[in-house]
């Protein structure tokens, strides 16, 4: 587990983004494996908060390693706040009226997206 | 022009208090569209993740028990890796990173799709 994540850490200083994947495969893994498992998606989710709440400090670290370096954030990121703050309110509350299937949209346009980025190359 | 940027904005941030995560949307956003240097861009997703996940999380923790010890580990060793993913990244150059960055997008984006749940 401490092993992954470090490679998720890695992951999120090297691009910015993505820890979160490895840390949610590696605790649906480990999960599967406690005796009590059970398949419903209250699980999934605790995974998700647990994710994300440790994907944070990574993510503040990785920030003042940047800032350090001389990295200067996009003027525009002062647009995106307003962003950040409603996005993260709705989400909260939205993740618990949807259900996995949304979930599994958000997932395919996620690939969709990744194709679009190869095509860029 | 600034409303696109602050419709993105707010589409990233309810996918990130989801939890599914569209970091890489808002990287692309700033490559693709404004013109962005990668590791600008970078800069600007890790930041807007921290304000996101902290808003979304102030929700979540409240709804949901979690094991906070698991936690703990998981953030104290992956902050190790944040440390030296930060600095290696400075070393690459920026246009290879621009690759990498979209093979890996392609990897993470088949992998969540072949994940069942």
């Amino acid at each position: 587990m401490s092993v992954a994540a470090v490679i998720a850490g890695v992951i999120n200083g090297i691009f910015g983004t993505g820890g979160g994947i490895v840390i949610i495969f590696t605790l649906n893994y480990f999960c599967k494996k406690e005796k009590n498992y059970k398949n419903n998606t209250e699980i999934f989710k605790e995974i998700m908060v647990m994710t994300m709440l440790s994907v944070l400090p990574m993510s503040i670290i990785s920030a003042i390693i940047y800032r350090i370096n001389g990295i200067n954030e996009f003027s525009s990121v002062i647009l995106f706040l307003p962003g950040a703050v409603i996005g993260g309110l709705c989400g909260a509350f939205l993740m618990y009226k949807f259900n996995v299937k949304i979930i599994k949209n958000i997932f395919a346009a996620t690939v969709i997206y990744a194709g679009i980025k190869m095509f860029l190359k | 022009m600034y409303i696109f940027d602050i419709i993105a904005g707010i589409a990233v941030g309810i996918l990130v208090g989801f939890g599914v995560g569209g970091g890489g949307l808002i990287i692309i956003y700033l490559t693709m569209i404004k013109s962005a240097e990668q590791l600008n861009a970078q800069s600007v997703n890790l930041s807007f993740f921290i304000i996101t996940s902290i808003v979304a999380l102030f929700f979540h923790l409240k709804k949901h028990r979690i094991n906070y010890k698991t936690v703990c580990v998981i953030s104290a060793a992956g902050a190790v890796g944040s440390v030296a993913g930060s600095i290696i990244v400075n070393y690459i150059d920026s246009s290879l990173l621009g690759k990498f960055f979209g093979v890996f997008l392609i990897i993470s984006g088949i992998i969540e799709l072949l994940h069942k749940k």
